[in-house]
């Protein structure tokens, strides 16, 4: 990404929108009812509070330094050690989230639609177009993500629409059986993934152009109400058709498409899910390696921000085959449980911290 | 294993050819750090091929955050 790349504030809403989106919207709701039960649209609601705020502080953050991103600033505000020091656990994170969400579209493939196909040929191919878009540059992909998210967001509206013969309200009680544990269980799971990524978003703020500014904060927090309806409305629809089921469900979107039945003709159409997650997931990986190129070339001050794009990738392909070996279990305990606590330290503890400082400085 | 390592050999000729341009441009900086990227990479690729478990960021990952997060899980869990 050259320097005078530059997007309009639509443009990166959007981008925003497909990156909080993405993989999510398959992935998360089976997990999260597993964790929260019938209370899973209570911990949504919660988590997207959270992501609320860390929403607010990133803007903040853009509004003090608009030419800068997160390490830039992080450079003038704290130094270069301290940056150093906070960006181990940036840098590291973006690798685990780059390879975790490509990795996600392998098993989604190789758990329900193509299951006798090698996981190494999707990784490989979705990697590689992954890496091209990438280095194309972010104009590039901020005009091209327009045309899939809205095709993602149809396909989803429109289960959620035809599935609507399937609903049994009653499943959504009863509310919180268990007490308070489960939506707070639910509410870490909904916090880490994703919410506690948009942290993220900071690393590619500057390349807003400044004359299309002013409808950028309207915009991002649109995009981020907007991301937290559609995840409470799929969540919703989960538990409405499967009821207590729905928590041994892994892709519950991908399950609820597959018992629409209507007039003969509507059905089997479980395989716009799979295009959905993959479209909404390549988006997402795109932005994450174009966060990690972007975190790698600032840190050390490179000239030319395309050249470490291949070799960042391929370190994501190895760490997502790496990661699947150890099986899937330690994937999910790796998601589930750590990812959570592992964004804190790496995103929000760092954002909090220059923030703070950046309070405490009267002019940028 | 060979497939692995046959794999990996013709990633990285893909790489070299199409970064090639570029890197003669570089300077001292950037060829560091592109190499250090390839160390790294070569490094994930024998773990990979031989199949060596070698530690890397997941594993520092657990041993620094496993059991916090495990105690965070246990503490929000109601008993079946």
């Amino acid at each position: 990404m050259h320097a005078r790349e530059q997007i309009s504030s639509g443009q990166m809403s959007v981008v925003f929108f497909c990156f909080m989106t993405g993989s999510s919207i398959v992935n998360i709701p089976g997990p999260l009812i597993g964790y929260a039960k019938m209370g899973a649209w209570i911990s949504l609601a919660l988590a997207l509070s959270t992501g609320m705020a860390l929403l607010a502080c990133v803007m903040y953050m853009h509004r003090r330094y608009p030419d800068l991103d997160f390490i830039e600033y992080s450079y003038a505000l704290v130094g270069k050690w301290m940056t150093a020091l906070l960006a181990i656990p940036f840098v590291s994170f973006l690798f685990h989230m780059t390879s975790g969400i490509v990795l996600d579209i392998g098993l989604f493939m190789t758990t329900t639609m193509m299951r006798q196909t090698p996981i190494i040929l999707f990784l490989f191919f979705v990697f590689l177009v992954v890496a091209l878009t990438v280095r194309s540059g972010i104009e590039t992909m901020a005009r091209m993500f327009f045309i899939p998210i809205v095709s993602v967001i149809g396909s989803i509206v429109a289960i959620l629409a035809l599935s609507y013969p399937n609903y049994k309200p009653e499943h959504l009680l009863p509310l919180m059986p268990d007490g308070i544990k489960p939506i707070a269980l639910g509410t870490y799971f909904a916090y880490g993934f994703p919410y506690a990524e948009l942290v993220l978003i900071a690393m590619l703020l500057p390349y807003v152009r400044k004359k299309k500014q002013g409808h950028l904060h309207r915009g991002m927090y649109l995009a981020l109400l907007v991301n937290g309806l559609f995840l409470i409305a799929v969540t919703l629809s989960t538990i409405m058709v499967f009821g207590p089921m729905s928590e041994e469900l892994s892709y519950s979107m991908f399950e609820v498409a597959r018992t629409v039945d209507m007039l003969v003709v509507l059905q089997r159409i479980e395989s716009f899910v799979g295009i959905s997650l993959i479209t909404a997931s390549f988006m997402k990986a795109s932005i994450s390696l174009a966060a990690l190129n972007l975190a790698v070339v600032k840190l050390f001050n490179l000239k030319d921000n395309r050249i470490l794009v291949f070799p960042l990738t391929l370190i994501c392909f190895l760490l997502s085959l790496l990661q699947i070996e150890n099986g899937q279990a330690f994937w999910s305990n790796s998601v589930g449980a750590i990812h959570p606590l592992w964004a804190t330290a790496a995103f929000v503890l760092p954002l909090l911290i220059v923030a703070t400082v950046s309070l405490f400085r009267r002019t940028p | 294993m060979a497939g692995k390592i046959l794999l990996l050999l013709i990633v990285y000729a893909v790489i070299g050819l199409a970064d090639l341009a570029r890197l003669r441009k570089l300077h001292s900086r950037e060829m560091a750090v592109y190499s250090a990227a390839l160390l790294l990479t070569v490094y994930l690729g024998i773990d990979f091929a031989w199949d060596l478990k070698w530690p890397f960021i997941e594993e520092a990952a657990f041993s620094v955050l496993g059991k916090p997060a495990e105690f965070l899980v246990k503490i929000l869990t109601v008993p079946s």
